[in-house]
């Protein structure tokens, strides 16, 4: 069991008067796809053949499950199934003609720019189509590769602490690149693994836990919250101070988002002590960095004063 | 009174030579990495972490070395302070330092056999070595493995805290750094108490003055 680093904190604690939101979140069902999820939400489905009145019992394939703990928090929970998915879906058996239905698209509803205009989809859509992702693997992958709409939730617009959002980034990105699933069926590479290739990396496992693999795997603007332009690896990010200087790439990427709200909802002590950032060199403080100096310039220039009075004196 | 006095046994003098490496390894490569940028003339990154890393191991491991020195050789209460009339001679020290230094008066607290500090110098190391040093140890380790810290606390980042926490004491003791090398060269000459750090022996020169 961890050792909590609770000690230290206890001088900073009187201070802070923020009581932590609850973490558990709350689950609300939709009635309108109970029908639907009383087959999808299980491995196992059964329904009542009405021309030969049996009742059928049939493994669900694994792609058609959905996991509702996680539909019911991800972005589109307020959705119906038949939202998006055909009515004629109500009907039992399925007509299989269906499933020529044509899918939606993201954009089919974010694609509008006075739809969420804070998203910018058209501008990840943009990025995507520049991104290693979608000139290399053309047949392969789509926004819903990374992002699937039954459980894809945002956390960089959240309160969440850093290591969630780093956490749930980086599990995207591991459902292919972590070297034992879909990457090696592509690519027939099982030996190698993330941890091998980026042994370079200092403390890996904490960078790992630390910032998103899209930090040194992307092309940052300025105007996208969330960059989608992967580069190929050759393009990645390798100098430490890329990331570990007053302007790091992270405050531009991970750090961005509660950058802003901290600037906007708390002073600046309080932003000094509940700042989430976590590299080394990110300078949080420009405020203490100028105290500092100043007092250094002082002590430097009390010892010259005093230093020449005594030679004077002398 | 006049004469050498042996004041400074080996064991002290190896740990204040390597107290004092170390500490400006560390607060070179510190600084460093508190700076540090593609533009910065800062030391490599990756380089300066290994530096202040194992610097910083190095001067844990001393640290205990001079505690169980103070423990067992007596050395120790020499930071132990007389809060009797503490103020008062604080005072006289703090005026000696300002003023009494040009009017060529003598040290009120000459060093001796018996009183190697005088009233600022024991406030002073006491808050360097029984309060910032063990913080920034503390923060140092934590940070060095920041799997144990706690992620947040009553909206508090305990990340944030522990970097805080070793930024301001690596302040404090850079900051005392500046002071102590100025202040060792106000002996008889400005090299006297250098001298005596490698040496061991003191010059004892004057009886106290009053004021």
């Amino acid at each position: 069991m961890k050792i909590k680093f609770i000690a230290l904190l206890l001088a900073l604690a009187s201070t802070a008067g923020l009581a932590q939101e609850d973490s558990i979140p709350k689950i609300v069902s939709n009635p309108a796809n109970d029908f639907c999820l009383s087959c999808h939400a299980n491995r196992y489905y059964t329904y009542a053949n009405q021309d030969s009145s049996q009742t059928i019992r049939h493994k669900m394939f694994k792609d058609l499950i959905i996991d509702t703990l996680e539909f019911y928090q991800n972005n589109h929970k307020s959705f119906a199934c038949t939202d998006c998915h055909s009515s004629e879906y109500n009907t039992l058996p399925h007509k299989s003609d269906l499933k020529l239905e044509p899918m939606l698209s993201c954009l089919d509803c974010h694609g509008d720019s006075e739809f969420m205009p804070g998203l910018n989809f058209q501008t990840i859509t943009d990025e995507y189509a520049k991104s290693v992702h979608a000139t290399r693997e053309k047949s392969h992958t789509n926004c819903w590769s990374c992002h699937n709409p039954h459980s894809y939730r945002i956390t960089t617009r959240s309160q969440h602490n850093l290591s969630e959002i780093v956490a749930y980034d980086n599990s995207i990105c591991l459902e292919c690149h972590s070297g034992m699933g879909k990457f090696d069926l592509l690519y027939g590479d099982p030996k190698s693994t993330l941890i091998a290739k980026h042994a370079w990396l200092p403390n890996a496992i904490n960078h790992f836990k630390s910032a998103r693999c899209i930090e040194c795997h992307t092309e940052i603007r300025e105007d996208m919250l969330v960059a989608h332009n992967i580069r190929p690896k050759e393009e990645a990010v390798k100098t430490c101070a890329a990331c570990h200087s007053a302007d790091s790439r992270l405050k531009h990427t991970l750090y961005k988002y509660q950058l802003q709200q901290d600037r906007e909802e708390q002073g600046v002590i309080k932003a000094l002590v509940s700042n989430r950032m976590m590299a080394v060199g990110t300078n949080p403080s420009p405020f203490l960095n100028l105290v500092s100096l100043i007092l250094f310039a002082m002590a430097i220039g009390g010892v010259i004063i005093h230093s020449l009075i005594r030679i004077f004196k002398k | 009174m006049s004469g050498k006095v042996y004041l400074y046994p080996i064991w002290i003098r190896l740990w204040h030579i390597t107290n004092a490496l170390l500490c400006l390894i560390l607060i070179i490569s510190g600084i460093s990495m508190h700076y540090a940028g593609p533009e910065s003339p800062s030391i490599r990154f990756d380089i300066a972490v290994s530096m202040h890393n194992i610097s910083g191991v190095i001067l844990t491991a001393s640290y205990f070395f001079f505690i169980l020195g103070n423990l067992f050789t007596g050395n120790g209460r020499n930071y132990l302070i007389e809060f009797t009339g503490f103020r008062k001679r604080m005072w006289k020290q703090m005026y000696y330092y300002s003023i009494g230094v040009f009017l060529k008066q003598k040290p009120p607290f000459p060093i001796g056999k018996e009183r190697k500090f005088n009233p600022l110098q024991q406030v002073t190391y006491a808050l360097v070595m029984y309060l910032f040093m063990p913080i920034i140890f503390v923060t140092g380790w934590a940070l060095l493995f920041p799997d144990i810290i706690i992620e947040e606390w009553l909206g508090i980042s305990g990340f944030a805290a522990t970097d805080l926490l070793h930024l301001v004491s690596g302040f404090f003791i850079s900051f005392f750094l500046v002071i102590h090398l100025y202040f060792a060269t106000m002996g008889k000459t400005p090299t006297e108490h250098y001298k005596s750090m490698i040496t061991g022996y003191h010059e004892d020169h004057s009886e106290p003055e009053s004021h």
